[in-house]
C-alpha cells in the first residue's frame, strides 16, 4: 500500500507541475464591430480654480496605437459652455504639447469654482451635443493625519499614512482623495473614492494608501507606503453622488481588468449623450513631513 | 387550466375511494426489496405482475405495494446489477413479501443508465427523469480520477455544465440556483468544492441519484428548473466492510457494517484532498509559507429497523473547503462549506399507506478572516434552514399511486457582513440585516394508469413564502441614499407570496415499443442566488423573496416521442420543450460589490425563455453500452434595465450540445470507457470601444453576451481494472485520460495591454484566450475489504 501511495504521490506532483507550466494562452482575434462614435468628457471645476474640459472620442477597442494616434482622439473646435445658473462662459481651446502628445484643453479664466454652486456643462462638437451637471459641495476637513513607522518589517524605511475623520451626521458624504509627495503632481489612490454608508456620523481612524499613476509600474510589496523624509500633501475632496459613482465604477473596472471571473461593468457617467465625467471638487489639504 | 386540473384530481380521488371501497375481493401485496448481501433498500426496483402485465416500483425506502384481485400470480422482482427473482403467489389475503435480491456482480455489469423494466422508458409516465447508478458512473473517465456524479449529469440531454471542469449544471436554459439539489432530503446550497471543480458528492457514499429535468412531480417544490435527488448509502447490515481509494488529488475511506445484524447498520465515509500536503515542501521555502488549500467531506448514516412497520434513519454531511494565504504581513483564512443533518422515520400504517417523516437541518457558511498588522477583518455570509416534512404514499389500487404531504422550512439568510477591528476599536456596522422566512408547501399527486395505453401523473402543489421579522427595512429615497426605516419585530409579517402549482404528465402508448408523453409544469421559487461573476463562487449569496424581490416563476411544456428498437436494447427519444421564466434577477448596470449592502437594492428584474429539441439514443444492455445525446436550444433573457431593453442570450445559451458516452466490457476484469462532448462556445460580452480618462484606457462594452467563445469539445477515456477477489481484499485500478487530444478549449478571454500609456509610445490591446486543462492522465487505486 505504501508503494501505491508513493507512486500516486509522485504522479500527483508531476501533474500539478505539468498543469502549472502548460496552462495555455494564445492570441485570438475577436471580430467586434466598431463602437458608435461618442464624445468623451473629462471636465472638472474645483473651489478657487477655473473650469476645464478635455474632450476626446472613443475608438475601437482592439487596436494598436501610439502617441501620434492619440492626437487623433482629441476633439477640436468644440463649443464648450459652463454655467453656474447666473453666468455662462464659453471655454477656449488651447493645445499643450506634452511629450509629443498635443493635448487639447478647453478652459476659461472668466469663472472660478465656488462652494455650494451647481455648474452645468453644454458641449456641441462634431454634430453631437452633450450635457452634464455637477456641484461643488461644502468641503469636509480631516481631523488629522500622521504616519506610522515599521508597519512592514521587510521595509524599515517605509511608513504608512493614517487619517482621522469626523464624519458629519448627515448621510451621503462622498470623497475623492489625491496625494502628492514633495513636488510631484497630485495622484489619486487606486481606490480613490469613499462614501460614508458604513461610518456615518462617527469619528474613526483609517490607513490611506499613497496615490499612483496607474501607468507607472507599481511595486505591490511596498504598495501604499511613503518614504522617510517625504513631504506628503493630502488633497481631500468632497464630491457629489454622480461623480462618486463614476470613479467607483471606473476604478472597479480598471481594477478587475484581466480578471476572468469579473463581469463587464458599465461605467456610470453623468454625461448625457456621451461618456466620461463632469465633476466638481471641494478640496481641503493636509501636509505632513515624515521624519528621517 | 388550473380548475380543470383540480376537478380532475377530485374526481380521480373520489373514483379511487369508491373503487377501493367496493373492491372487496381485492388484496394487497406489499413489502420491501433489499440487497441480499448488504441488506440495503433498493430504490426504484421493479415489481412486475407477469400474469396481467402490470407493475410498480419500490419507493425511496425500498417499499412497494400492489392491490390485485384474488388469484394466482407470478411476480418478477428485478433491479440493475442484481439477479431477477420470480415468485408465484396465491393471493387470498393481504400479503407481505419482502424480497432480497442477490447481486449479479459475477455476471456482466451491463448498463450505465438503467431502466429497470426493459421498456420502462417507453411505458412509464416518467418524463425527463434519469436514474444514475453509482457503480456505473465509476467506470467512466473522470478528471484527476475523481468520480463525480455532477459531471455525468452534464452529459444527459438538456443538461449542460458551466465553464470547463466545473460541476455546476444548467437545465434547459435555467440558472444555477433553479436546481433543487437534495442529499438525503436536505437541500445542498453550494454543490462545489474548489470553486466548483469538484462536487460535494463523494461517490463512495452515494447509493443512487435521480435527476428530473422536466415533468417535476408535485412532491418537489421550491425550484423552477430541475431536481437532483441524491441518496446516501445505508450501510451493510450483514457484515462489516471497508472500502476506499487513493487518487491523484484525494483519498477516500468508507466504513460500513451492522450495528445489530439485520436490524441496524451504519455507513461513514470521508474524503480529503492532499494537494496542500504534497506541495508543502515547496511552499515552506517560499515567502508564502503556511499558505495552502484543501477540502474534505464527511458523510455518515445509520438506520434502525424497529419492526416491519417502523424504520428510523439518521444521516449527515459535513464538508469544508479551506483556503489559507500567508505572507509577511497578511494572514488570511477562508473556510466555507455545507453541513446537513436528516432524521427520518418511515412508518407503514397498513399495507397500502406508507408514511415518511423528516426533520432536516442544513447550513451553508462562507467566511473570510484576514489580519494585517493590528487590523482584523471578518466577512461572512450563508443560509441556514430548519425543515420538517411529512409525506404519505397511498396505494389504493394497482392503477393508482397517490402521494400527498406537507413541507415546512424556516430559513435564515445571512447576507455578506463585515466586522472589522483595528487595535482595540471594533467596527460592527449594524446596517446589514439578516432575513428570515417561512416556506411551506402542500402537495397531492396521483399516478393513474387509466388503461393499458394511457397513464397520467397529475399533481398540484400549493406553496407559500412569508418573510418575517426581525427586520429593519431601510427606505431609499430618490437620491439612492438610505433614509427612514421600518422596523419589524421578531416573527412579524413583512410580505407573503403564495402560488398554486399544477403539474401534469400524460403518457399514451402507441404500441408496445413506443409512446408519446406530454408534460406541463408550473413552479415557483422563493429563494434566489444572484451572482455577479461569470461562474458560481462560494461568495455568492442566497436571498429570499421580499418586499422588493418577487418569486421566480417557471412554466414548462414538453412533448416527447419514445421508441425502443431491437427488443428494447436500443432506447431512443425525441423531446421538444418550451419554457418561460418570470422575475429573473440580475445586478443592475454599474453594480460594484460593497460589503454590508442589502443586495436586493442592486437588483433588476426580467424574464426569460428557452426552447429546444433533445435527441437521445441509449444502448442499455450488453457488453457495449452508452448513449448519445444531442440538444439544440435557444435561451434568452429580457431585462428592461439591461442592454437597452433588448433581449440578450443567456450566459449558458448553447446552440448545439452533443455528448457521447460509451463503455465496453472487455472481460470480467477490464472495462474500457470513453466520453466525448461538443458544445457551442459560451456567450460573453466583448469589449467594443475604449476611451481615456486620467490617462487610463477605459473599456466600453458591447451588447450583453453578444459574442461567442470558440466551441468546446473534448474526449476522455478510461480503463478500469478489477482485481481478483482475494481472501480479505479486492482491489482495482482506474486509469483515466482527460482531454485526450489536448484540445485547447477556451476557459476565459482577457485583454493584454502591451506597452504603457505615456511611457511606451506604442500600445497594443490584444485579446488572449486562456485554456485551463491540457491532457491530464490520472490513476486511482481502489480497495474493498
Amino acid at each position: 500500500m505504501k508503494t501505491y501511495i508513493s507512486i500516486i504521490q509522485s504522479f500527483a506532483i508531476l501533474i500539478a507541475f505539468s498543469i502549472l507550466y502548460s496552462s495555455c494562452e494564445k492570441d485570438i482575434s475577436i471580430d467586434v464591430p466598431e463602437p458608435p462614435d461618442k464624445l468623451v468628457v473629462e471636465g472638472f471645476i474645483e473651489t478657487g480654480s477655473f473650469p476645464y474640459v478635455i474632450l476626446t472620442k472613443n475608438s475601437a477597442y482592439y487596436s494598436t496605437f501610439n502617441l501620434t494616434d492619440i492626437n487623433k482622439y482629441f476633439v477640436h473646435d468644440a463649443v464648450v459652455k459652463v454655467s453656474d445658473g447666473t453666468d455662462t462662459v464659453t471655454l477656449q481651446e488651447i493645445t499643450l504639447d506634452t511629450a509629443g502628445v498635443q493635448i487639447s484643453v478647453y478652459f476659461s479664466l472668466n469663472m472660478i469654482g465656488q462652494e455650494g454652486k451647481t455648474y452645468s456643462l453644454h458641449i456641441e462638437a462634431e454634430g453631437k451635443t452633450v450635457d452634464a451637471v455637477t456641484s461643488i459641495l461644502p468641503s469636509i476637513q480631516l481631523d488629522s493625519i500622521w504616519v506610522v513607522f515599521n508597519e512592514k518589517p521587510d521595509f524599515p524605511d517605509k511608513v504608512r499614512m493614517y487619517c482621522q475623520l469626523t464624519d458629519p451626521s448627515q448621510l451621503g458624504q462622498y470623497v475623492r482623495y489625491f496625494t502628492k509627495v514633495d513636488t510631484e503632481t497630485f495622484k489619486p489612490g487606486l481606490n480613490s473614492v469613499f462614501d460614508d454608508v458604513l461610518i456615518n456620523g462617527t469619528t474613526f481612524k483609517f490607513p490611506l494608501d499613497r496615490g499612483y499613476n496607474r501607468n507607472d509600474s507599481i511595486d505591490f510589496d511596498s504598495y501604499g507606503l511613503y518614504n522617510k523624509g517625504d513631504t506628503i500633501t493630502l488633497k481631500w475632496c468632497n464630491i457629489d453622488k454622480a461623480h462618486f459613482d463614476f470613479w467607483r465604477t471606473l476604478e472597479f473596472s480598471l481594477g478587475s481588468q484581466g480578471n476572468p471571473f469579473s463581469s463587464p461593468l458599465e461605467i456610470k457617467s453623468n454625461i448625457v449623450g456621451g461618456l466620461g465625467i463632469w465633476g466638481g471638487y471641494s478640496p481641503s489639504y493636509k501636509t505632513i513631513i515624515v521624519p528621517q | 387550466m388550473k380548475k380543470i386540473l383540480l376537478l380532475f384530481l377530485i374526481i380521480n380521488c373520489q373514483y379511487t375511494i369508491i373503487n377501493s371501497s367496493f373492491a372487496q375481493n381485492k388484496f394487497t401485496l406489499s413489502g420491501y426489496v433489499k440487497d441480499s448481501v448488504s441488506g440495503e433498500s433498493l430504490i426504484a426496483a421493479s415489481v412486475f405482475v407477469k400474469t396481467n402485465s402490470q407493475g410498480t416500483y419500490t419507493n425511496e425506502y425500498g417499499f412497494y405495494s400492489i392491490s390485485l384481485p384474488a388469484g394466482n400470480y407470478e411476480l418478477i422482482y428485478s433491479y440493475v446489477g442484481f439477479k431477477t427473482i420470480s415468485k408465484t403467489v396465491t393471493l387470498n389475503a393481504d400479503m407481505r413479501i419482502n424480497v432480497n435480491l442477490p447481486s449479479s456482480s459475477n455476471t456482466l455489469k451491463e448498463i450505465i443508465v438503467e431502466t429497470e423494466k426493459k421498456d420502462a422508458n417507453v411505458q412509464s409516465s416518467d418524463v425527463g427523469k434519469y436514474e444514475l447508478q453509482m457503480d456505473k458512473i465509476k467506470s467512466l473517465p473522470a478528471i484527476f480520477g475523481e468520480v463525480d456524479i455532477m459531471k455525468t449529469i452534464q452529459l444527459l440531454p438538456g443538461v449542460q455544465g458551466g465553464t470547463e471542469g466545473t460541476s455546476g449544471f444548467y437545465v434547459r436554459g435555467g440558472g444555477p440556483d433553479q436546481n433543487l439539489v437534495l442529499l438525503d432530503e436536505a437541500v445542498v446550497y453550494n454543490t462545489g468544492h474548489l470553486f466548483g471543480f469538484f462536487s460535494v458528492f463523494n461517490a463512495d457514499a452515494i447509493l443512487n441519484t435521480t435527476l428530473y429535468k422536466g415533468g417535476m412531480p408535485a412532491e418537489y417544490g421550491g425550484r423552477i428548473s430541475s431536481v437532483l435527488d441524491v441518496n446516501m448509502k445505508e450501510g451493510n447490515n450483514q457484515t462489516f466492510h471497508a472500502s476506499g481509494g487513493i487518487g491523484v488529488i484525494a483519498s477516500r475511506l468508507t466504513l460500513e457494517g451492522p450495528i445489530k445484524k439485520n436490524k441496524s447498520s451504519f455507513m461513514i465515509s470521508g474524503r480529503r484532498t492532499y494537494i496542500d500536503v504534497l506541495l508543502k515542501p515547496f511552499i515552506e521555502k517560499s515567502k508564502f509559507s503556511g499558505s495552502g488549500y484543501y477540502f474534505y467531506d464527511l458523510n455518515a448514516k445509520a438506520n434502525y429497523t424497529f419492526s416491519d412497520k417502523d424504520r428510523v434513519f439518521l444521516s449527515g454531511y459535513f464538508g469544508r473547503d479551506v483556503f489559507s494565504f500567508k505572507n509577511a504581513d497578511i494572514n488570511m483564512t477562508i473556510p466555507w462549506g455545507n453541513a446537513t443533518g436528516t432524521v427520518r422515520w418511515n412508518h407503514l400504517f397498513n399495507n397500502k399507506l406508507f408514511m415518511n417523516v423528516d426533520a432536516i437541518y442544513n447550513d451553508y457558511h462562507f467566511e473570510l478572516d484576514a489580519s494585517q498588522s493590528d487590523f482584523d477583518i471578518r466577512l461572512y455570509s450563508g443560509i441556514k434552514d430548519r425543515n420538517a416534512k411529512i409525506d404519505f404514499t397511498y396505494y389504493p389500487h394497482i392503477r393508482h399511486e397517490i402521494k400527498f404531504g406537507v413541507n415546512y422550512t424556516y430559513h435564515i439568510f445571512l447576507p455578506s457582513s463585515v466586522t472589522a477591528k483595528s487595535g482595540d476599536v471594533e467596527f460592527n456596522p449594524a446596517r446589514i440585516e439578516r432575513k428570515y422566512g417561512h416556506e411551506s408547501g402542500l402537495f397531492l399527486q396521483d399516478k393513474y394508469t387509466i388503461s393499458d395505453k394511457i397513464e397520467v401523473n397529475a399533481g398540484v402543489r400549493v406553496s407559500m413564502f412569508e418573510q418575517v421579522g426581525p427586520y429593519k427595512k431601510i427606505l431609499y429615497g430618490f437620491t439612492g441614499l438610505p433614509g427612514d426605516s421600518i422596523v419589524y419585530a421578531a416573527g412579524q409579517h413583512i410580505k407573503t407570496y403564495y402560488g398554486f402549482e399544477p403539474r401534469l404528465i400524460l403518457k399514451v402508448s402507441v404500441d408496445k415499443h413506443s409512446s408519446i408523453k406530454a408534460s406541463y409544469n408550473f413552479s415557483k421559487q422563493y429563494i434566489h442566488l444572484v451572482s455577479n461573476n461569470g461562474t458560481t463562487l462560494p461568495t455568492d449569496i442566497w436571498v429570499p423573496s421580499s418586499l422588493v424581490v418577487k418569486p421566480q416563476m417557471g412554466n414548462q411544456y414538453s412533448v416527447g416521442y419514445f421508441r425502443n428498437f431491437f427488443d428494447d436494447k436500443l432506447e431512443t427519444s425525441v423531446e421538444v420543450y418550451y419554457k418561460t421564466l418570470k422575475n429573473q434577477i440580475e445586478f443592475k448596470e454599474g453594480y460594484t460589490p460593497t460589503p454590508n449592502e442589502d443586495l436586493e437594492e442592486s437588483f433588476v428584474f426580467g424574464t426569460g425563455d428557452s426552447k429546444g429539441i433533445e435527441f437521445y439514443i441509449n444502448k442499455a444492455r450488453g457488453r457495449f453500452t452508452g448513449w448519445i445525446s444531442y440538444t439544440l436550444a435557444y435561451t434568452n433573457r429580457h431585462f428592461p434595465d439591461l442592454n437597452d431593453g433588448v433581449s440578450f442570450p443567456y450566459r449558458y445559451d448553447r446552440r448545439n450540445v452533443l455528448s457521447v458516452v460509451a463503455s465496453y466490457k472487455l472481460n470480467d476484469r477490464w472495462t474500457l470507457a470513453g466520453t466525448f462532448v461538443y458544445q457551442t462556445g459560451i456567450a460573453f460580452t466583448p469589449p467594443q470601444g475604449k476611451y481615456f480618462i486620467e490617462g487610463n484606457v477605459v473599456t466600453e462594452y458591447g451588447t450583453i453576451n453578444g459574442f461567442r467563445m470558440k466551441a468546446y469539445h473534448r474526449a476522455d477515456i478510461s480503463l478500469t481494472f478489477e482485481g481478483r477477489k482475494r481472501k480479505f481484499i479486492q482491489d482495482g485500478w482506474n486509469f483515466s485520460i482527460y482531454n485526450l487530444y489536448n484540445r485547447k478549449n477556451p476557459y476565459f478571454i482577457y485583454d493584454k495591454y502591451e506597452g504603457q500609456f505615456l511611457v511606451d509610445p506604442t500600445i497594443t490591446i490584444q485579446a488572449r484566450q486562456v485554456s485551463l486543462f491540457p491532457v491530464i492522465p490520472s490513476v486511482t487505486w481502489n480497495f474493498k475489504f
